[in-house]
């Protein structure tokens, strides 16, 4: 056992060096787990869903790899809390675990999205094994971050230079179009011909929403934050879904207590609450009712607000909604689907140190849950 | 010669930009009271900030629906608000 550990942990680090993308890793690292710990199930706890975890979990198999997602208690405060937890859930003996080492070197809870890795199953490890183990696990997640982080920015930077070319290449033929067709539109009794030419006009201010979207996304303005009373914010914001509501008969339901509060940026915050009623409204069926909730929240009164947004439309299909805030996802047929709506929001909840989640239920509508500073956050550092 | 209330000013023009458009406009005194609407397709937020830090009163993006620039103009004048229908 001792040596098999050790060839292990020295062809981590050494394919550490080699691997790029993060799914990968994870891949070897349950590989390796398993191997090493002689473990019947591989448990993989995540705070927030990430696809990789998924596509992880689905080619080894359930008998091999447990995916367990982030709706835990809220009683689960603490890591050790999180660890028993699991424990219960699972019934096991939950015989060795490293993501304590892992969450602290990774980062802060905004900008980390991994769970914790724990095995379940299997003889405790000697202690040398576990903290060689512990390292290099660490050493290759801080790299394979790093190098993906690196990725990240530099398609991000790609795509704001896109979509600044975009923006006036495509939007002033836009223009074009969109003037002649309300000249015509002026001149136009007929109400079929009216329609369509009303829908042409449509059609090309989505596509100028959209690269405007994609610009936001990939290079969103620096966020000006101040403290906000929340109820105002939503009853600004409700407003302008009055009419739409209307036509649909949809009851929008707000619930926010007058005192509650948000550190944001004003235009920002409303940006991302506007694009989530509106999706809520597209996707609701007639005679539904949207619900907004918002509370404080947070180990001291006052640290966090949460905001909940709920429809009771179709909600998202399984792949989308794990891919729902990446714009880069392949499967998406870029352009297509859901858009950059939601990638947008994502960006600007983050962006303000915040996190965004979508609690899912096909068939029975979507929730977005975001989890938004109520006060300045200090600057967290890495270890 | 002719002094307008509001010059309606695209960005991306032949020979000059917008931007030195509006920081002539701001330098002359007579134009103080000039209005300066900017249109323009550019997605840019710093630019679009740019613009208005050289003396642009607003900015509207294209395309655009008329009476979306007929309302600016009117707030901008502080006129009554006409539509184009």
């Amino acid at each position: 056992m001792g040596e098999q550990l050790e060839r292990l942990v020295w062809t981590a680090v050494i394919q550490g060096d080699a691997i790029v993308e993060l799914d990968r890793l994870l891949e070897h690292l349950v590989c390796a787990w398993q191997v090493a710990t002689d473990a019947a199930c591989v448990l993989i706890a995540v705070r927030s869903e990430w696809g990789p975890f998924h596509r992880i979990a689905a080619a080894y198999g359930n008998e091999h790899v447990a995916l367990y997602e982030s709706r835990l208690p809220d009683s689960a405060a603490s890591d050790d809390d999180l660890y028993d937890v699991l424990s219960r859930i699972t019934g096991s003996d939950v015989a060795f675990r490293s993501g304590n080492t892992m969450r602290r070197t990774l980062g802060t809870p905004a900008d980390v999205s991994f769970g914790m890795l724990i095995v379940v199953g299997g003889d405790p490890l000697p202690d040398e094994a576990d903290r060689r183990l512990r390292e290099a696990t660490s050493a290759l997640l801080n790299r394979a971050l790093s190098q993906d982080r690196l990725l990240r920015d530099a398609k991000l930077e790609s795509l704001a230079e896109f979509a600044a070319g975009a923006g006036h290449e495509i939007n002033n033929p836009l223009a074009a179009i969109s003037g002649r067709v309300q000249l015509l539109l002026r001149g136009e009794q007929d109400p079929e011909r009216r329609r369509h030419l009303a829908t042409i006009g449509a059609q090309a201010l989505r596509i100028r929403d959209m690269i405007g979207d994609v610009m936001l996304f990939a290079r969103p303005p620096l966020p000006q934050p101040q403290v906000l009373n929340l109820a105002e914010v939503f009853r600004s914001v409700v407003s302008k879904f009055d009419e739409s509501c209307a036509v649909r008969q949809l009851t929008l339901r707000c619930d926010c207590a007058s005192e509650v509060r948000v550190w944001a940026d004003e235009t920002q915050l409303d940006v991302v609450l506007s694009q989530l009623i509106r999706n809520a409204v597209e996707a609701s069926p007639q005679g539904s009712t949207i619900r907004m909730v918002a509370s404080f929240k947070g180990a001291s009164a006052g640290e966090w607000t949460q905001i909940i947004i709920s429809d009771e439309g179709t909600g998202l299909a399984k792949e989308a909604a794990i891919h729902a805030f990446d714009p880069f996802y392949s499967g998406r047929q870029a352009g297509r689907g859901l858009g950059f709506g939601l990638s947008k929001c994502w960006r600007i909840v983050t962006n303000h140190g915040g996190s965004m989640e979508l609690a899912n239920q096909p068939d029975r509508g979507l929730t977005v849950l975001i989890r938004w500073p109520a006060m300045e956050q200090p600057h967290e550092t890495l270890e | 010669e002719y002094r307008p209330d509001i010059i309606v000013l695209d960005v991306m023009l032949p020979d000059i930009n917008g931007k030195e458009v509006c920081q002539r406009v701001r330098s002359d005194p007579t134009m103080d009271d000039v209005k300066i609407i900017c249109i323009s397709g550019m997605v840019e937020q710093d630019k679009i900030e740019d613009l208005k830090s050289s003396g642009a009163n607003d900015f509207l993006q294209k395309p655009f629906e008329v009476d979306a620039l007929l309302e600016r103009v009117c707030e901008l004048l502080d006129m009554e608000t006409v539509t184009a229908r």
